[in-house]
């Protein structure tokens, strides 16, 4: 379990960080989510004691990453998969990193094959491609069997058929109870993978939710119901407005100016929708659900810090 | 491509200081450029010995009025070699940590050894017995090569040899050990070679040369003037067992001096 309390960061004017509240809970993938430049890598640097908090404080499991006797054990990270040193084979490289941990060789092995660079384990690392780089970093989080993974933004690089891997890894690595704590500027890349959703913008909480949740309390999640003759779309439109948070009429088939035969439904349950329409014996043609992408929810979420950021840069 | 298989069971018992050592051991093994520098060492090593034992062969043939010959101890080519070949030991132990620093693997031994204390003594422990036995290579082969150069005019004596031989691989190791510290406060590599280059060679030659008594002084509390003090048993204006405390001191500064940098930087 990760647990961050009004965790900031102040790198001169920008707060990267900026009073960050969270817990990172086991047994599911909690996406990290937001625009490049939200603080997403330097929370995650100050997890690993890495960077230093200007204020607050960033635990995992109850104490500071630095204070567990083996630290790869508890939490295995790829922050950055070129930290490294790229005239030093593969395999060396895991070796010495087992070693400061007191691992066994042979768990280097292990996961050298686990992540299907074990015919390439003697070459030197500065000539893997992208993509085998980010599966080296993999390697390395995997090394001391940890009980928190953090990954950051581990698909870049990847081909499709690697971007699927890492999908079932994550999942899998949490259906064994792990914490699973992944960041991600695309919400496409999470919408698959994570559990729960956590959203920060300018290094601000925007959100943290159930994935479900998020899509739901979208306000671009709405019912469309369509109404053939044009008084009772009136007083269907007049009842719903008592329970929804919102009804617009709009013309579908209808050519544009001519007269509304549909009505758009923010805040309803298309299930409430239909049971309000048998009730006032309204004749439907149509009634359907139109969910919002987890995308444009991300974006209606985030439009803000990204608008500031664009005014800040320009 | 497998799924994730993991191995439980197989937890590690120790990181700390000797894990930190153990990687690091590791690390200085595992690039090619460690083996290099050892070898260009040891060949400019041959070379400078080779030259001292031939100029000590020349003067002897060709005395100057009021001189006489005499023989010279083989180990004192290696003294006289060490003054240049320092450098080259002093880029092996900057490299450990610029060497990290350029290519940003430092954040990952920050992260596989976050106390950082450890990061530190990892490499100095390391590096501690590693330069000592350079020390004793290094000063072997000027031994060697000079003594050859030197014909009849070598001492071989065996006695003075080997305290002459732990004499130099002293001086290289807490040398060294300074600037590994130092490198952990400047970084690239170009700037820590130049700053142990002023101060284990440049600044304290010069500054030995004045006529000003407290140039002298302070050229004899500078790493590089300390060490020569040390190395060639003088003891003007301070006893060797003094100089070698100031090496000592120098060492440990540094090293200290580069673990408070460490802590109050962000990776
Ligand atoms: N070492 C640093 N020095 C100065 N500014 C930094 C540093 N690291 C990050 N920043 C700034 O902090 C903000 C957050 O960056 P980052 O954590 O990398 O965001 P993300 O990973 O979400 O893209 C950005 O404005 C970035 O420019
Ligand atoms: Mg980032």
């Amino acid at each position: 379990m990760i647990t961050l309390e009004r965790l900031s960061k102040r790198y001169g004017e920008t707060r990267a960080v900026d009073a960050l509240d969270l817990t990172v809970s086991p047994g599911r993938v909690t996406g990290f989510l937001g625009p490049n430049g939200a603080g997403k890598s330097t929370t995650m640097r100050m997890i690993l004691g890495l960077d230093t908090p200007t204020e607050g404080s960033a635990l995992v499991d109850g104490r500071p990453y630095s204070a567990w006797p083996v630290p790869l054990a508890k939490v295995g990270a790829l922050l950055d998969a070129k930290a490294l040193h790229p005239r030093r084979t593969a395999r060396n490289h895991l070796i010495a990193m087992a070693r400061s941990n007191g691992i066994p060789v042979s768990r280097v092995d292990e996961v050298l094959a686990i992540v299907g660079l074990d015919t390439v384990r003697q070459k030197k690392a500065g000539q893997f491609s992208l993509g085998m780089g980010q599966r080296l970093g993999i390697a390395g989080a995997l090394l001391g069997d940890p009980e928190v993974l953090m990954f950051d933004e581990p698909v870049n690089g990847l081909d499709p058929d690697g971007v699927r891997w890492v999908r079932q890894l994550m999942r899998s690595l949490a259906a064994e109870g792990r914490t699973v704590f992944v960041s991600s500027h695309l919400m496409s890349e999470m919408q698959l993978t994570a559990d729960q959703l956590v959203v920060i913008g300018r290094g601000k909480l925007i959100a943290d939710a159930p994935i479900a949740e998020v899509i739901a309390g979208s306000s671009r999640t709405t019912v469309r119901v369509r109404v053939p003759v044009r008084a009772d779309l009136a007083v269907l439109r007049e009842r719903l407005a008592e329970e929804a948070e919102q009804v617009e009429s709009v013309s579908a088939l209808a050519p544009p100016g001519q007269a509304a035969d549909q009505l758009i439904v923010t805040g309803l349950s298309a299930e409430r929708v239909g049971d309000l329409a048998h009730e006032l014996g309204v004749r439907l043609h149509e009634l359907y659900t139109e969910r919002a992408s987890l995308e444009e929810a991300y974006m209606e979420l985030t439009a803000d810090s990204v608008q500031y950021g664009v005014a800040a840069a320009s | 491509m497998t799924t994730a298989t993991i191995t439980v069971g197989q937890r590690s018992s120790h990181g700390g200081l000797a894990g930190a050592v153990s990687s690091e051991w590791t690390k200085v093994w595992s690039v090619r450029s460690s083996w290099l520098n050892i070898v260009a060492a040891a060949l400019l090593t041959a070379l400078l010995g080779v030259q001292f034992g031939f100029s000590t062969a020349y003067d002897n043939t060709h005395l100057r009025p009021g001189h006489v010959a005499e023989q010279a101890a083989v180990g004192s080519v290696g003294v006289s070699a060490m003054i240049i070949v320092q450098v080259v030991v002093a880029a092996f132990a900057l490299l450990q940590v610029t060497s990290e620093y350029s290519t940003g693997s430092i954040r990952s031994t920050l992260q596989w050894t976050p106390v950082r204390r450890n990061v530190v003594l990892g490499k100095a422990v390391v590096l501690g017995p590693v330069l000592f036995a350079y020390g004793l290579l290094l000063g072997a082969i000027a031994a060697v090569s000079g003594g050859l150069a030197m014909g009849e005019w070598a001492d071989w004596d065996l006695a003075t040899l080997v305290v002459d031989l732990v004499s130099i691989a002293a001086y290289l190791t807490l040398g060294g050990l300074f600037t590994l510290g130092i490198a952990f406060v400047i970084r690239s590599t170009a700037g820590t070679l130049t700053a142990a280059f002023l101060m284990l060679l440049v600044l304290p030659m010069m500054l030995g040369q004045s006529s000003l008594r407290a140039l002298v002084w302070l050229a004899a509390f500078l790493p590089g003037g300390a060490g020569q003090d040390f190395l060639s048993g003088s003891t003007d204006p301070l006893s060797p067992t003094l100089s070698f405390i100031v090496l000592i001191a120098w060492a440990v500064g540094g090293l200290a001096f580069g673990l408070k940098v460490l802590q109050r930087r962000d990776a």
